[in-house]
């Protein structure tokens, strides 16, 4: 078997494995527990876009994410 | 066949005793000498600040920017390969390997950004190091005591690289995760790789190809490093 080839995978496999994984990093996280949300605008389900602060003194809010649910929001 | 058996010298194999003993002793000094070059390079990059700029420009630039460093990549570390492996001047041979060296300090930075971020623990690097090391050294080990020749992997590890290479390439198109048993497999192949590599010391390289010899196992050290690295940031 030829080992330049052996070789040329070698580093071939590294190569596009190092660009494979060169995706972004995602920003550090620096909420805590006890921050105050950042506030922001998403659709819900009949996709009327809703903003956090609305709510504000008026009604505890859950903020839920269906996978493949296929709804408006 | 022995592609090398050309008018480059005899096989280490067929040397004479003090000749292979020599050859030998080359190829790991040069190889140990490439190790540090590479921390050293590292080091350097990430001290100075190059490293932040080599990932943003890897971390960004769109699908054609990504294919076009990754090609411009390649094209360096195979030159530098043919240049290490020629039957030319000894100081090209020696380029050669310099220019993998730095190449492969490079393409790691990536990857050192991200583990010691996802790990939150600076000590991966040390870990993943000292168990390259130590499987270095066993395979090696095993090599040298059992004088055994592993050349029939070859087939093995070239079936092995095309596939990895077909499921890498396929999970970067197809935006799906290769996991941790991936990662597993791949410390395997380039253990393999290190067995193969360090049995063409003993039996097929000519005594006077050390340099080609020690990036072939540098080659498959960093590979082998690569995915233990990946595991260990994986890891809490």
């Amino acid at each position: 078997m030829n080992k330049i080839l052996i070789a040329f995978l070698l580093i071939s496999v590294l190569a596009v494995a190092a660009f494979a994984q060169a995706a972004p990093a995602p920003p550090p996280m620096t909420l805590k527990v006890g921050d105050m949300a950042p506030d922001f605008t998403l659709p819900d389900t009949t996709g009327k876009k809703v903003t956090l602060s609305e709510f504000r003194g008026k009604n505890n809010v859950v903020l839920a994410f269906f996978v493949l649910a296929f709804t408006g929001g | 066949m022995n592609e090398y058996a050309t008018s480059f010298g005899n096989s280490a194999a067929e040397a004479l005793p003090e000749h292979r003993a020599q050859f030998i002793r080359k190829t790991y000094l040069l190889l140990a000498a490439a190790i540090v070059a590479f921390i050293i390079v590292e080091a350097f990059l990430f001290v100075s600040g190059a490293a932040t700029l080599i990932a943003s420009v890897m971390f960004s630039g769109g699908a054609m920017g990504w294919l076009l460093v990754l090609g411009l990549f390649m094209g360096v570390s195979f030159l530098a390969n043919r240049w290490a492996t020629s039957e030319t001047s000894r100081v090209t041979q020696y380029l050669g390997l310099g220019v993998f060296v730095v190449a492969e300090a490079i393409i790691f930075v990536p990857l050192i950004f991200m583990a010691t971020y996802y790990a939150g623990d600076a000590n991966v690097l040390l870990k993943s190091g000292i168990v390259t090391l130590g499987l270095f050294l066993g395979i090696t080990a095993t090599v040298f005591i059992t004088r055994s020749d592993f050349s029939f992997l070859g087939p093995i590890l070239a079936i092995g690289g095309f596939t990895a290479l077909g499921f890498i390439v396929a999970s970067a198109i197809f935006g799906f995760s290769l996991g941790s048993v991936f990662a597993f497999v791949m410390v395997a192949f380039a253990g393999t790789a290190i067995l193969y590599e360090t049995s063409n010391v003993l039996h097929r390289f000519n005594t006077n190809q050390h340099v080609a010899a020690a990036l072939t196992l540098f080659a498959a050290i960093a590979l082998l490093f690569w995915y233990l690295l990946t595991i260990f940031s994986s890891r809490r």
